[in-house]
């Protein structure tokens, strides 16, 4: 990939979130018809990303609690995709930690961590 | 005890060196015949004729052996993004680790309402391990995957948007 497209993928990317963001504060996905998910609809089964959009409107009103009932993974993610994004951007000053974020053992335990939760929440139905 | 206190001075390369103690003098590779002075003596004399100096010179001291080649520090970091800019032996070291696209995995799996989003982390761990045994063409592969499977995921979502809004209507 050329530097252009890398560029334009990330604004775009950066824009979306953004306009995400705006958008769950400002609609309540629970009482709106916000979509839900595909993969919910197709098989019953949630996934491990359901519940995000109700989590993520709930965390815009500063409502902690119910975010946290909605989708724990999400919360946890934040903190941990902050400083991922950061150690991103300040590669070349800050390179091992964008090394040590991007080695194997983290990612897999993200992947590990996803899997088990995705398990989890449909046996507990959380 | 007097030895002890006595300053020297030397001329070695045609430079003068001093006051210095007779450790500090011996300690210079002097030869025998390498001017050397201290207070009491006439003028410059060879270091040969000056007993407390023979001494230091006589004592067989073997040289420094040739050192064994150092082996290059290999830290586990620089495998990585590199930062050692030029290593002709190596050019695989000279790349940097493809991207792993992790925190668009993340988000993507966790937004986009389709779990295909993991697929793309498994992509993205194989970018490391991959990168880490040496397999540069594989890593920017997984790399590449890495970012499909996101685009995937970001598309898949965008398409089931409307059915799943249609959906939550009826």
């Amino acid at each position: 990939m050329t530097r252009r497209v890398k560029l334009t993928l990330t604004i775009s990317g950066i824009v979306a979130l953004v306009a995400i963001l705006l958008l769950y504060a400002s609609f309540n996905p629970a009482d709106n018809p916000f979509p839900r998910c595909v993969f919910l609809s197709l098989t019953g089964f949630k996934c491990p990303g359901c519940g995000s959009q109700r989590a993520l409107h709930a965390l815009l009103h500063a409502e902690f609690c119910q975010a946290w009932h909605y989708n724990p993974l999400l919360i946890i993610s934040i903190p941990f995709l902050a400083l991922l994004a950061f150690s991103q951007v300040m590669k070349h000053r800050f390179t091992k930690l964008y090394n040590n974020l991007n080695g194997g053992m983290v990612i897999w335990t993200v992947f590990i961590i996803v899997i088990a939760w995705w398990i989890f929440r449909n046996i507990f139905d959380w | 005890m007097e030895n002890n206190n006595t300053r020297y001075w030397a001329i070695v390369n045609g430079v003068r060196l001093g006051p210095m103690g007779l450790e500090e003098l011996a300690r210079l590779s002097l030869s025998p015949e390498t001017p050397v002075w201290h207070p009491g003596l006439p003028d410059w004399c060879a270091a040969s004729t000056i007993p407390e100096l023979r001494a230091y010179m006589d004592a067989n001291i073997p040289p420094v052996p040739p050192m064994p080649p150092v082996p290059p520090v290999s830290s586990y970091f620089s495998t990585q993004v590199s930062q050692t800019p030029y290593i002709p032996e190596v050019p695989r070291q000279q790349q940097p680790m493809p991207p792993t696209y992790l925190v668009w995995s993340i988000i993507t799996m966790l937004l986009c309402c389709v779990p295909t989003g993991i697929v793309a982390i498994v992509y993205s761990s194989k970018v490391n391990s991959r990168f880490t045994s040496g397999d540069y063409e594989g890593a920017k592969k997984a790399s590449e995957n890495a970012a499909i499977w996101i685009l995937a995921t970001v598309v898949l979502g965008l398409i089931a948007l409307p059915f799943q809004i249609i959906m939550a209507l009826v």
